[in-house]
């Protein structure tokens, strides 16, 4: 193996003071891609949505196993486990990204505040952990899978006006 | 234009079970035939080096290696089997603060979750149709990461040196493959 790995030869020249400019190789535009009209594109984009459809019926039972794994993260947490805040947010990262796909777009707004806490505060304070996975915990148990449920949506709304607060607070003390 | 995306071969490394089922359910619809999988961050290493996928659609978060530590051995030029694999980071985090780091560490594009059929497809178009130059520098390898020239930049020129291309010519990814079977 050269010393830059099978992947090619070592370079012709430097030409430049700081750095190499490399152009790519087009071997997967060469290999995949090929004429097509906007029905074919419309086609493809509509038969991976179906596949997607075909999932949802799923989307209830994956959301109360994520939920439960972020119980069992945050109890993990409380109790001092080490890595237990890194496990926590883990957690919550992947609830704000999976919550809207699966069909619970409030879930990933909830989450999503928690994560934005957990980025800015050096320490969340628990009551305010725990107002956040009351939200969650709401919006999965009772079904709450649309982006304007009424309700939902003001719960949110006053939970992220919390968490713009105590992120604007905990700039202001840096 | 269009991808054939029976021509590919697809990495999907994230630790969530559901998440890769879906993301496998896009690729599927596409067309796609060859999906490998990873749980974590040293497993789909490990499968990168193994197999050689043409393409790689990465998680952030994840535990043993995270997204970052994956993309930046990757991109490592004297020891990866292919550093110039396109990389598609697929995660939850939209803070401007993050993309810029994944773009630092070499990813090609970056994908916020929730994720839809078309902010997939579009990315894969972006990769495989326009793949971008790569740069290399004393302490950057990986996709240039200006996307184009800005009129308006009135600072200092930090990349000294003129703007010719550089050519490598690397192993078709297909004739890797087929020597390995």
């Amino acid at each position: 193996m050269s010393r830059h790995g099978d992947w090619g030869p070592r370079p012709r020249s430097d030409d430049h003071e700081d750095h190499s400019k490399i152009e790519p190789v087009r071997d997967l535009a060469e290999r995949a891609i090929t004429g097509g009209t906007a029905a074919d594109y419309e086609r493809m984009l509509a038969q991976a949505e179906m596949n997607l459809a075909s999932l949802k019926q799923e989307f209830p039972a994956w959301m109360a196993s994520e939920l439960a794994d972020l119980e069992t993260a945050l109890s993990n947490y409380k109790a001092g486990v080490p890595d237990g805040a890194k496990l926590f947010f883990r957690k919550a990262h992947d609830m704000r990204g999976q919550a809207a796909t699966f069909g619970y777009p409030l879930a990933g707004r909830a989450a999503d505040c928690l994560c934005k806490l957990m980025d800015a505060l050096e320490k969340v304070p628990d009551d305010v952990i725990e107002t956040h996975m009351n939200a969650i915990r709401i919006i999965i148990k009772m079904n709450i899978n649309v982006v304007d449920h009424p309700v939902g949506t003001q719960m949110l709304d006053e939970l992220e006006k919390l968490g713009y607060k105590l992120i604007r607070s905990a700039l202001k003390s840096v | 234009m269009r991808v054939d995306f029976t021509k590919l071969r697809f990495l999907v490394v994230d630790d969530n079970p559901f998440m890769r089922k879906v993301v496998k359910a896009l690729l599927h619809g596409f067309g796609t035939r060859e999906v490998l999988e990873a749980e974590d961050g040293a497993t789909g290493l490990e499968v990168f080096m193994t197999y050689s996928p043409d393409i790689i659609l990465l998680d952030w978060e994840m535990p043993i290696l995270d997204g970052l530590e994956v993309t930046r051995l990757i991109r490592q030029p004297t020891t990866s089997v292919n550093p110039f694999a396109p990389i598609i980071m697929v995660s939850g985090h939209a803070e401007k603060r993050r993309v810029i780091m994944a773009r630092d560490a070499g990813v090609n594009e970056f994908l916020v979750k929730p994720i839809s059929s078309k902010g997939l497809y579009d990315r894969i178009l972006g990769v495989v149709a326009f793949p971008r130059p790569f740069i290399r520098t004393k302490s950057y390898f990986g996709p240039d990461r200006r996307r184009g020239a800005s009129n308006n930049y009135s600072g200092t020129d930090r990349r000294k040196g003129g703007g010719e291309f550089e050519t490598i010519r690397t192993r078709p990814l297909i004739e890797k493959t087929r020597s390995k079977t």
